[in-house]
């Protein structure tokens, strides 16, 4: 704590004006904005800028060039570079032949020694540490860049520019709030320089981080935002507001958004809910569209891996594993994300069907048949879920937490998988968690 | 580099012999007005114990010095001129010229990176210096394979020690720095973010 | 094994044993082994897994020679039993250096923790064997290629080939599989590290384990079984508890052995000279000063999980608390002696496990219930004293509620400022013979406190080191559960809240559905009540500054509470050392130099 150093908002908001730093008082002492809990800015300089700007030309001249046969032909001397300049790929991976015999990395790679990601010739100077303590004390540091952050604004104009939309912010405008609804999150009021100085503001709708709870439909009605980004869980605590923003369009992240509720949400705000798939460690990789989740960025290479590492055949589902340096602290090869789904190749981009995330738990129905946990995300999909997880017990019965609680007509459909009899107990879902798709099972057949 | 050597003196013995160098062979060599000891002189009684002739004014320059660098690698020439008075050498009499080309050729690269007084109070370092001496001597300690004595002489190397350190230190002095910017940086604020992953 | 093979080995080994013991010291005090013949034998002795153990309740060598002859060993008495008396008094010696070693092995292998325990084995051993092989001329390479085979494990492949750089052994003696520069590299910097730390292995231990880092992932639990039969300081600490460990020593971080002069013995280019260590232990105001630092409460229970304690995680978290706050406690009172006096015995009050025995009145105990429960039917007799005498000062008891709610930190994981606020006034409340009466509360949601005003230390410490982390705020209505009832003649109670700007709303809602008989009253109400019937004043210490609720400050002011405010946590340190001075020390006499 002892060089626990504030910055100022000159630092914060290297491309400042006077008319932005107006904005950002403003934003800070309007009498109906929460108890921001951290100040932070977008630390995007005039050379981030051009970077930053650089990258969405390049974005959206480009699609994803990649086949069934062919990678990307920037794979080969982002391969090399990184062989070359990392200390964790030239010790792992120098004595491979080929891109495919390159050892696939893992989270615990990334967790235990993120310090051997860090290219030789990449300076220090610009070093973002973005920190998560874990329950047991682990923690995991993911090192970025601040023009990574930026590079964000571009990806969310290429997955609105799929629905015609723009992102144009402005000064003395809100582009952007990021809405959380848990028990404690950091809270703050920026300003996007690459956005013409117009604001972003993160906001937590826990009335406990307001001094008033009314603050919350005030504050964000007077902001107006073009859009919101968040996850379906905040969007639906939104939604229970009487706000009457009708922002452009709603980016879900994080959590598996099911058809139901995506209609739902858009009915309420009258706009598209983009689900956008995407991890710390990555950066956004995939965006939702009736296909699958499309790949829509030309600086991202996806495989699909079998548990053993061999690549997988068309159509077969496995681990997605993703190439690409977006992130200068991070480059990472053939990163193991945990998520699964197969790859299809339908004469336009690249798609990941049958997505779910984490390995597939294999479930038993009471005739002792095997059910993958994707068949009931499946038969999942008429229901207004926000959230939901599904445990099997060692003696076969089901637990099932959902948000909201108590939904009519899923015991039926469960039945109707599992068996007339099958055992199973429904439960509201406590707190807000972050997986994604959290099926378990203490049964033995769920080992795959 | 692997040379043919034929067997030759007890390790021990020899070591042993370095651990009770006489303070005369540790005192400062002469380099014009300052220290004590000849070190020419030293070394051309040496060579002539070990069967050799006089040596010529161009040879006797060599130990004498001029500058700090000169006055190590001197003092070193002094402990092996100590060593090689045991009289397993002279016995033999016949290693006078590579004693002459040992003293005055290979103790260079090694006075950069050790303290001479180390040949006689570390035991790895005296080990080290015995083995130097004997391969420059085409030898190799008694009951030895010349495998076996070239990787030991390999692993004790202060040449190769220093190459090897400096390589991992320049990976780790790098670990290092990232690492103390990782710690810098967490506690500073981060780069705002655009939405939840 | 027949008799007579039975009586060979046993009369070799125990001829061998006092020149074992010689090896170290011929002082070395430690009584003959016990040599076991049978896994029932084993068994009773509690020797399991391995062949060969230093019981650490007694002090007793057991080893059992029917795994020893299995093994091949029947020939090696001096290496085997020297090896454990090594344990007993090189290292790691005691508990205490136990853990310490942990601390600084767990420092090197970052996000590796989990792998301390065989690292550490793998070191201590390594010291001991050294010094065997090395003064004593002891075959310890022998033992290994006997445990190992040939395995082409890479941290076997480095282990052992330091093992050959520092016994002279010819290549590929232990190290059978291929030694690729690396290992090479590595395991010349650790064989000089074991020489250069004989004598300050502590200060080696991290450098150590950062050599190994590389290797234990993918390794370690193919080495682990490979030395099981000889991993013998596992699971020693049945009982002990080792003591300063919340504070980080100096040099307790891992330097890696190529940036460690004294190891590498290259010195460093003249820029990487002088630079500040990674933790500079010189505090932030630049005032030069070594400041003392501690690690967190996590990585305290789990070093003292790693070296075998024993005791709940409650008692160790406590442990943890209480050695951070004594340096924070006001001094014990120094007793005043009435100057005229027979004492007089006035009264009897309950008396509470954690008073002092000799205050028990065991025979008024008895009488009252013959069946003694300490803390319920004990009682002590309370002394008066004649006229004329010193004044007695009476200590004020104290209530201490902390918020516990979602915005506070765990403080089972990390360090926790208004805990350690607690901790500190608690513990001064009782130095000065008080009672003390802690709450912790996140409401809406759950709360937990002692049952009452009392005088046990561990009930305190265990209470205030519980976490809720649910609703919002300190559920001030709890007061009125507390001092509704409290009787004008019950001792006063001086009130302290550790809260923040939440406290406002909390303040702001009624009874209803919460403590109390009144359901109109609103917290204002509740708070002021229990101000007056405590007698001893009160507290709040907000964690704001107060320019946030001007008005709600001085409401709380006009009722009669002291109001704090600490702009950060860490400042709670501070407040609750003077809090605990000016409620429970002694009045200054004179006054001492700072």
């Amino acid at each position: 704590m002892s060089d626990d150093r504030a910055l100022t908002d000159d630092e914060r908001f290297p491309l400042i004006d006077a008319a932005g730093r107006g904005w950002l008082d403003e934003l800070r002492q309007h009498p109906s904005a929460p108890r921001y809990n951290m100040t932070c800015g977008d630390r995007l300089t005039s050379a981030g800028h051009e970077r930053v700007r650089a990258y969405e030309r390049a974005i959206f001249a480009n699609d994803p060039s990649w086949s069934a046969l062919e990678m990307p032909s920037w794979v080969t001397a982002f391969t090399a570079r990184c062989l070359r300049d990392v200390p964790f790929y030239r010790r792992r991976g120098s004595t491979a032949g080929s891109f495919a015999e390159l050892p696939p990395i893992s989270r615990a790679d990334l967790q235990r020694e993120p310090w051997s990601f860090v290219p030789d010739s990449q300076p220090l100077d610009d070093m973002i540490n973005y920190w998560t303590s874990g329950a047991s004390g682990h923690s995991m540091d993911v090192l970025s860049h601040p023009d990574v952050a930026s590079m964000r604004l571009p990806i969310l104009r290429k997955a609105l520019a799929r629905h015609g939309l723009t992102l144009d912010g402005g000064a003395r405008r809100t582009a952007i709030v990021f809405v959380c609804s848990q028990s404690t999150t950091f809270t703050y009021a920026s300003l996007s320089s690459y956005l013409g100085g117009a604001a972003h503001v993160k906001v937590n709708l826990n009335p406990a981080e307001w001094r008033d709870a009314g603050d919350r439909v005030r504050f964000l009605d007077a902001l107006d935002p073009e859009i919101l980004t968040g996850d379906p869980m905040s969007f639906a605590d939104l939604a229970a507001l009487p706000v009457a923003i009708r922002p452009k369009a709603m980016i879900s992240t994080a959590v598996l958004l099911l058809p139901a509720t995506r209609e739902r949400l858009e009915q309420r705000f009258g706009c598209p809910v983009i689900d956008l798939y995407s991890t710390c460690e990555t950066g956004p990789i995939a965006v939702a569209s009736p296909r699958g989740f499309e790949a829509f960025l030309p600086d991202v290479y996806l495989e699909i891996l079998r548990p053993d590492g061999t690549v997988a055949s068309l159509g077969e589902r496995g681990e997605i594993t993703f190439t690409g340096g977006r992130n200068p602290f991070l480059p990472l090869l053939r990163y193991r994300t945990g998520d699964w789904a197969a790859l299809a190749f339908d004469g336009a981009a690249p798609v990941l069907v049958d997505f779910e995330g984490r390995r597939p738990v294999v479930l038993e129905a009471t005739d002792g048949r095997l059910l993958n946990n994707i068949d009931v995300t499946i038969a999942f999909r008429p229901f207004a879920l926000v959230q939901f997880t599904v445990h099997q017990n060692a003696d076969g019965s089901l637990l099932v937490r959902t948000l909201p609680h108590p939904v009519a007509g899923m015991d039926a459909v469960l039945r109707g998988l599992f068996g007339a009899d099958q055992k199973i107990v429904f439960e509201p879902l406590p707190d807000h968690g972050a997986k994604r798709v959290p099926y378990s099972s203490d049964r033995s057949a769920a080992k795959v | 580099m692997m040379t043919a050597t034929t067997e030759g003196p007890d390790l021990q013995a020899l070591t042993h012999r370095l651990s009770e160098c006489p303070a005369d062979f540790l005192a400062e060599p002469m380099i014009g007005s300052r220290g004590v000891v000849d070190v020419a002189a030293v070394v051309s009684d040496l060579v002539r114990a070990l069967g050799g002739t006089l040596l010529t004014a161009a040879e006797l320059a060599r130990f004498r010095g001029t500058s700090d660098l000169m006055a190590r690698r001197l003092q070193i020439t002094l402990i092996a001129s100590w060593l090689l008075y045991d009289p397993w050498f002279r016995d033999q009499q016949r290693f006078a010229a590579q004693a002459m080309s040992l003293l005055s050729e290979t103790f260079g690269e090694v006075a950069a990176l050790v303290e001479p007084d180390a040949f006689v109070t570390d035991p790895d370092r005296r080990e080290e210096f015995v083995r130097l001496c004997l391969r420059a001597l085409g030898l190799r300690p008694a009951g030895e394979s010349e495998a076996q004595a070239a990787d030991r002489l390999n692993t004790l190397s202060s040449v190769e020690r220093t190459r090897v350190v400096q390589e991992t230190r320049a990976a780790q002095e790098r670990v290092r720095q990232v690492r103390e910017a990782m710690r810098k940086k967490a506690a500073e604020e981060a780069a705002a973010a655009y939405g939840r992953e | 094994m027949n008799s007579s093979e039975r009586e060979a080995i046993l009369t070799t080994w125990r001829a061998a044993w006092p020149g074992a013991l010689d090896l170290w010291s011929r002082f070395t005090k430690l009584r003959e082994p016990h040599f076991c013949f049978s896994k029932a034998e084993e068994k009773a002795e509690q020797l399991s897994g391995s062949f060969a153990m230093i019981r650490l309740t007694d002090q007793t060598i057991v080893i059992s020679l029917e795994q020893v002859r299995t093994l091949g060993l029947q020939d090696y008495p001096l290496e085997v039993m020297g090896h454990e008396i090594g344990h007993h008094v090189y290292c790691p010696a005691d508990l205490t250096d136990e853990a310490k070693l942990m601390a600084r092995i767990r420092n090197g292998l970052p996000t590796l923790e989990r792998f301390a325990g065989l690292v550490s084995n793998l070191y201590t051993d390594l010291l001991i064997n050294d010094r065997l092989a090395r003064y004593s001329e002891l075959r310890m390479g022998d033992i290994y290629a006997r445990l190992s085979g040939a395995s082409a494990n890479r941290l076997w492949t480095f282990y052992m080939r330091m093992c050959e750089i520092l016994w002279s052994l010819e290549r590929g003696t232990l190290a059978r599989a291929a030694v690729d520069a690396k290992i090479e590299t590595d395991a010349m910097l650790g064989a000089r590290l074991i020489r250069v730390y004989a004598n300050d292995w502590l200060r080696g231990a991290g450098g150590f384990a950062a050599l190994c880092f590389d290797y234990v992932e993918s390794d370690a639990k193919e080495v682990e079984e490979m030395l099981k039969s000889w991993l013998d300081t596992h699971g020693r600490a049945e009982g002990g508890m080792p003591d300063g460990l919340a504070e980080i020593d100096d040099g307790e971080e891992a330097v890696h052995p190529s940036l460690d002069e004294a190891v590498s013995g290259v010195p460093a280019p003249a820029e990487q000279r002088d630079r500040p260590e990674i933790n500079d232990a010189a505090s932030a105001t630049g005032d030069g000063v070594p400041r003392k630092r501690y690690r967190e409460p996590s990585q305290y229970v789990d070093i003292l999980k790693s070296v075998g304690v024993k005791l709940s995680e409650d008692e160790v978290v406590s442990r943890y608390y209480r050695e951070r706050a004594m340096p924070h406690l006001i001094r014990f009172p120094s007793r005043e002696m009435p100057k005229s006096s027979e004492p007089l015995a006035e009264s009897l009050e309950p008396w509470d496990a954690g008073e002092a025995l000799e205050e028990l009145d065991i025979v008024e105990s008895v009488i009252l219930n013959p069946q003694v429960i300490p803390g319920y039917t004990t009682l002590k007799r309370v002394y008066g004293t004649m006229d004329g005498t010193t004044p007695h000062r009476e200590p004020l008891d104290l209530y201490v509620g902390i918020d516990c709610s979602g915005s506070m930190g765990n403080p089972r994981l990390q360090a926790s400022f208004p805990i350690l606020a607690g901790t500190i006034v608690a513990l001064s409340a009782l130095r000065a013979g008080a009672r003390v009466k802690v709450v912790l509360s996140g409401e809406p949601g759950k709360y937990v406190s002692t049952d009452d005003f009392g005088r046990d230390e561990k009930e305190i410490l265990k209470t205030l080191t519980s976490y809720l982390g649910t609703g919002y705020s300190f559920g001030i209505h709890r007061l009125a559960e507390t001092f509704d009832p409290r009787k004008p003649s019950a001792r006063p109670v001086h009130i302290l809240i550790v809260t923040d700007h939440d406290i406002f709303a909390m303040l702001n809602e009624t009874s209803a559905g919460r403590a109390g008989p009144d359901p109109r009253r609103t917290g204002w109400e509740v708070a002021r009540d229990a101000l007056a019937k405590a007698r001893g004043g009160g507290t709040f210490v907000l964690n704001m500054p107060f320019e946030f609720e001007r008005p709600g400050v001085k409401r709380m002011q006009d009722d009669g509470w002291s109001v704090s405010s600490v702009r950060q946590w860490e400042d709670i340190v501070a407040f609750a050392r003077e809090f605990s001075r000016k409620t429970f020390g002694e009045p200054e006499r004179g006054r001492r130099s700072a």
